[in-house]
């Protein structure tokens, strides 16, 4: 990973299963961009493929 | 600048008279029983004279005059008297403005026509056979647009009322100020203020009923004081076509409505003036037995050909409950514009048939024993979250009614 482009957080739907997510945007070396999340209600880490 | 105002009150009633000219001279209030609580909508002179007042129920309103002959609303016919009357107009003026506030009240500039008439006291008296007499109508003639309106409210049915140049802010001293063309709420304010008529108004200055009123001050006063710079604006000439179509009998369902509408679009397209040409807006007229009508515009998203149109007022008037049996149909096409073209889909890059497609699921069904084609359709697009805005369903194809080509894909654009 080369940079992190950006970053911002998603917390919703607490009146039924609650996401509280932190994800990432980022600038890998390759040169393509991907975006990762944070799943801080289960401590686990995704890939946002779309 | 010579303007006559032509007026006719209670035109929604008085056209009642055109087929019931023994009519005349009876109390007649407009209203429509059929619906709720029914309120007096207008009255002539006849029954206010006697205390109606608009807005009382129509019970209350017959308590004082047991009399009075109650008229239903006929908005198709008010149009066509109200476009007949124009029409007749612009063939002595091109300078001919309909007031699109009130309803009944055209202004004719009268430029040029005295050459013609004389004075331009006899043209004004001319404009008055353009209407014919059982409406009543009367002009006020004027060198400006507000004074010729306040002429014709206070002349005399058939009569001209002729205001001299330099005496208008004498004229419309007496004037109320709510005959000021300004929303009521303004005038019912400046009333609650002691302001009751033009000379009133025009005794203050013009800076601090603008502070009050805002720019509908200024203006007020202006037109108080006689100033009044506001031309006749013409119609604009727009091609338009008027189709109309008696019912061999009265249409009591919908499915015969729909025929009457298919035929009169049909013939519509094979004029001349619709040849090759798309429409955006249509007027439907309906006139329904006992003379009553009702009439609706339709504004479509783009202009459509015969075919899309005709699909579109089909889904549209899906739910309409005809309000009685149904006499004739007018339809006015209007925003007429050459035919659209749409950018083809080259021929590699057209989509499958869809009775191929149909054809494998229901094989692959049969196979597996369920559906196994899935699409993926949008959802939520506004989501925060990725995953809510598309969702994936099971493909149920739909088979196309007509599976030839350019048809399927006007089905597809239109459905």
């Amino acid at each position: 990973m080369v940079e992190v482009r950006d970053t911002w957080i998603v917390q919703d739907e607490w009146w039924r299963t609650e996401i509280d997510r932190q994800y990432f945007a980022l600038l890998m070396a390759g040169g393509e961009f991907r975006t990762v999340f944070h799943d801080r209600m289960e401590d686990v880490w995704y890939e946002q493929a779309y | 600048m010579a303007i006559t105002c032509l007026y006719i009150p209670h035109l929604a009633l008085r056209i009642a008279l055109l087929d019931q000219p023994e009519l005349d001279g009876l109390p007649l209030l407009l209203s429509n029983p059929e619906r709720g609580r029914a309120v007096v909508m207008d009255a002539t002179d006849e029954a206010t004279s006697k205390g109606v007042r608009i807005g009382m129920s129509l019970r209350e309103a017959t308590t004082f005059v047991p009399d009075a002959v109650v008229v239903e609303p006929n908005p198709a016919l008010e149009s066509r008297v109200s476009l007949e009357i124009q029409q007749k107009l612009e063939q002595l003026s091109p300078l001919v403005e309909a007031d699109e506030t009130e309803q009944g009240c055209w202004y004719v500039d009268l430029l040029g026509l005295d050459r013609h008439f004389a004075t331009l006291t006899a043209a004004a008296r001319n404009v008055l056979t353009c209407v014919p007499a059982v409406l009543r109508p009367r002009t006020g003639l004027a060198h400006s647009r507000f004074a010729a309106r306040v002429a014709a409210g206070v002349a005399r049915p058939a009569d001209v009322y002729e205001v001299p140049q330099g005496d208008e802010q004498t004229f419309l001293a007496r004037a109320p100020v709510t005959w000021l063309p300004l929303p009521p709420e303004i005038t019912g304010q400046m009333v609650r203020l002691g302001l009751r008529t033009m000379k009133d108004l025009a005794a203050l200055p013009p800076e601090r009923l603008a502070a009050r009123f805002g720019p509908d001050g200024r203006f007020a006063w202006e037109l108080a004081s006689g100033i009044d710079k506001r031309m006749i604006q013409p119609r604009p000439r727009e091609a338009t076509l008027l189709e109309e179509l008696e019912m061999p009998t009265p249409a009591v369902s919908r499915d015969m409505f729909l025929v009457g509408i298919r035929q009169i679009v049909t013939r519509a397209f094979n004029t001349t003036v619709l040849t090759g040409k798309h429409v955006r807006q249509v007027t439907l007229r309906v006139f329904l037995e006992n003379k009553r009508s009702w009439e609706k515009s339709l504004v479509m998203k783009e202009p459509y050909g015969q075919q899309a149109l005709l699909r579109t007022l089909e889904l549209r008037l899906q739910a309409l409950e005809l309000p009685g049996p149904v006499e004739a149909i007018a339809m006015l096409f209007s925003g007429i514009v050459n035919s659209i073209a749409h950018q083809g889909v080259l021929p590699h890059f057209q989509p499958r048939h869809a009775q191929p497609i149909a054809e494998a699921v229901e094989q692959l069904r049969h196979r597996y024993g369920l559906n196994p084609v899935y699409h993926v359709v949008e959802v939520e697009p506004w989501s925060r979250i990725p995953e809510r805005r598309h969702a994936l369903m099971t493909y149920e194809p739909s088979i196309p009614r007509n599976t030839s080509r350019s048809s399927s894909k006007v089905n597809n654009r239109y459905e």
